[in-house]
């Protein structure tokens, strides 16, 4: 019934798993002008972690220690040798995945906190999931992926926290998308030209050396020391930890630089580029009137309000597949929903080979006038047995329909 | 092509320009059909319309395009049908068959805006069957159309066209299978290795078809 989760979930051996956990409030300071609770702040936090090279590492490591909820880890990539130069491993680190390395050690530090781990990518962590985190610390190598982060993220009003650096210049970035609503910057809204050409080319600005093939992307690895990471990783912490407690002045929206040589610091605000090209839709959330499969897009186009000719449906990873076509040419109208991992669909009536959907007569997002008749249709009786959300677009407003025992689930796996 | 306005073009026309010939009626009411569905953001909506302009602007002075339909209510779907020789061998036994038009059918994501996409994921070639290129895929697959690894965000809609009609006549072609891009089909590439003494299939460009030809050039490059 329910679609596998991607992620795994760490679990400790039974006698260490009983062992006793300190208390984070034996270290917690009264922060100045702070709240009375600090320990209560992080220990509801549901933390995702994307890319868990020199920087990542750092970040999930300390943030478990601050005993928080949930922690995810996604990475798709495991240690190699020269990541101990740069990375806080130990040798026989090396080799394993960089994901499940770091899950485990959250896991150890902190065993009140839930850990997964995703040995993957990014894209693969589905909307449902994402959409139950309170934030995202962001240090991939790979601008394509910081630019999906950023937009899906926007879209959920999640903040992202992105620490880099540039070694060469012992300096380190942290930049802080607070993500509030649509007029609020992206990461794409600082792009230069430069990081346009280098997303064309998914240029991977790489911890792991050049050892990636060139032809996969042009890799460029990470020269920085080690403690410039672990620094960059601090100081985005630390404003993390003033925008949760509401310590000091706001720091959403800002770019922190560090430059070593000087020892300077110096904060910028982040602002939304008019002429960026990317979709500043924030995700109105709704709750369906019953689980997703049962519901009719009439339902939900309602609830969204969505009553114009330019409605557009998204459910899950299906697709809307209108015609399928075998390999002898014969079409076959199929309208209905189907996994992309499935897109079989029978036989074919004349030779009796397998039909599959045709790209070009399949749609991932569903114009309503697509649909017809169908609107009124049950999703389950259009295929989509298992369905986690549904988008409903109009124009530039957009909503959200998680299943209403998404969350649960989500505590349950 | 349904056409039988004639649009005079200025002496110094390029292809920059397009957006600014005036199309004729059939286009135009094309133009319009598909400006009345469309959806999506204003931002997304604004690049579709204007996306769609080129294309009929394309369509009309080159002749070698015939726009089927263009639906813009969320990707930019487009089913067209391109004069350019396509070879094909529905039988793996016989001669090679140069058919003279290619049925495309083109979906244009919104994604494509902002991130590169696959080369092989926007493109179909709907007709004819049994396509003999090693950048095409099988039937069952919908003969996708490999452009490359991928495609650069934001690529314009008739350079898509321009780099379909260079693949299909193969006067840009990959017939390497071991090489890190890959071949779709490595019959087909093994075959057009056998057979470069055949490649391109035309050496014509593509405003060159038919009477509606480019200007001449006032000055050689």
């Amino acid at each position: 019934m329910n679609k596998p989760d991607p992620f795994l979930e760490i679990s400790l051996p039974r006698r260490l798993a009983l062992a006793a956990a300190p208390d984070l409030a034996a270290r917690m300071p009264r922060f100045l002008g702070g709240p009375k609770d600090p320990g209560a702040r992080f220990a509801s936090l549901r933390v995702l972690f994307v890319g868990c090279g020199s920087i990542g590492l750092e970040f999930a490591q300390h943030i478990a220690r601050w005993q928080v909820c949930e922690i995810a880890i996604v990475d798709p990539k495991r240690f190699k040798l020269k990541s101990v130069i740069t990375h806080s491993i130990p040798r026989e680190a090396v080799g394993q995945s960089k994901a499940s390395y770091a899950a485990k050690l959250c896991k150890g530090l902190s065993p009140r906190t839930r850990v997964f781990a995703l040995l993957g990518e990014f894209a693969a962590v589905p909307l449902s999931r994402l959409a139950g985190f309170d934030v995202v610390f962001l240090a991939t190598d790979n601008l394509v992926v910081e630019l999906q982060v950023g937009q899906v993220c926007l879209a959920l009003r999640i903040p992202v926290i992105q620490g880099s650096v540039h070694g060469a210049t012992l300096c380190g970035h942290v930049r802080f998308f607070g993500h509030g609503g649509a007029d609020e910057p992206c990461a794409a809204c600082g792009y230069t030209r430069d990081e346009w050409a280098h997303l064309n080319r998914s240029t991977a600005f790489s911890c792991e050396g050049w050892t990636r093939p060139a032809a996969v992307a042009d890799a460029q690895p990470t020269l920085s020391l080690g403690t410039l990471c672990s620094l960059c990783a601090q100081l985005a912490l630390l404003q993390f930890t003033k925008d949760r407690l509401a310590l000091g002045a706001p720091v959403r929206n800002t770019i922190l630089e560090y430059c070593a040589y000087t020892h300077r610091a110096v904060l910028t605000n982040l602002a939304r580029n008019p002429a960026c090209p990317c979709e500043h839709v924030v995700l109105r959330r709704a709750a369906p009137p019953r689980p997703l499969p049962d519901c009719t897009f009439d339902d939900l186009a309602a609830i969204a309000n969505a009553n114009n000719p330019r409605v557009s449906f998204e459910v899950d990873s299906t697709l809307w597949v209108e015609q399928a076509r075998c390999k002898c040419g014969e079409w076959r109208s199929v309208r209905k929903f189907v996994d992309q991992t499935g897109l079989r669909l029978g036989r074919c009536g004349k030779c009796r080979q397998p039909l599959t959907a045709h790209p070009f007569h399949s749609h991932h997002r569903v114009p309503a006038s697509a649909l017809e008749a169908a609107r009124s249709q049950s999703l389950r009786d259009l295929g989509a047995h298992t369905v986690r959300w549904v988008i409903v677009r109009s124009d530039d407003a957009a909503v959200l329909f998680l299943n209403p025992n998404e969350p649960s689930q989500l505590n349950e796996l | 092509m349904s056409s039988n306005e004639t649009i005079t073009l200025p002496a110094d026309f390029d292809l920059a320009q397009l957006g600014k010939v005036p199309l004729d009626a059939h286009h135009t009411r094309m133009l319009q059909l598909a400006r009345g569905t469309c959806g999506g953001t204003p931002a997304w909506r604004r690049r579709k319309e204007a996306e769609a302009y080129t294309l009929f602007a394309l369509a009309q002075i080159s002749k070698r395009l015939a726009i089927l339909f263009v639906d813009l209510r969320d990707d930019i779907r487009v089913h067209l049908i391109m004069r350019v020789p396509v070879p094909c061998l529905p039988d793996p036994a016989g001669p090679l068959r140069i058919e003279p038009a290619a049925e495309l059918g083109l979906v244009y994501r919104q994604a494509g805006v902002i991130e590169p996409q696959p080369g092989h994921s926007v493109v179909c070639l709907l007709n004819p069957l049994h396509a003999w290129l090693a950048n095409i895929g099988p039937v069952e697959t919908g003969q996708r159309i490999c452009l490359g690894i991928s495609l650069f965000a934001g690529i314009r809609l008739n350079e898509l066209l321009f780099m379909v009609y260079r693949a299909l006549t193969l006067q840009t072609a990959q017939f390497d299978a071991l090489d890190s891009a890959g071949v779709m089909n490595p019959a087909a590439a093994e075959w057009w290795q056998r057979n470069t003494n055949r490649i391109p299939l035309t050496t014509e460009n593509f405003l060159s078809f038919g009477a509606s030809k480019p200007p001449t050039p006032t000055s050689e490059a």
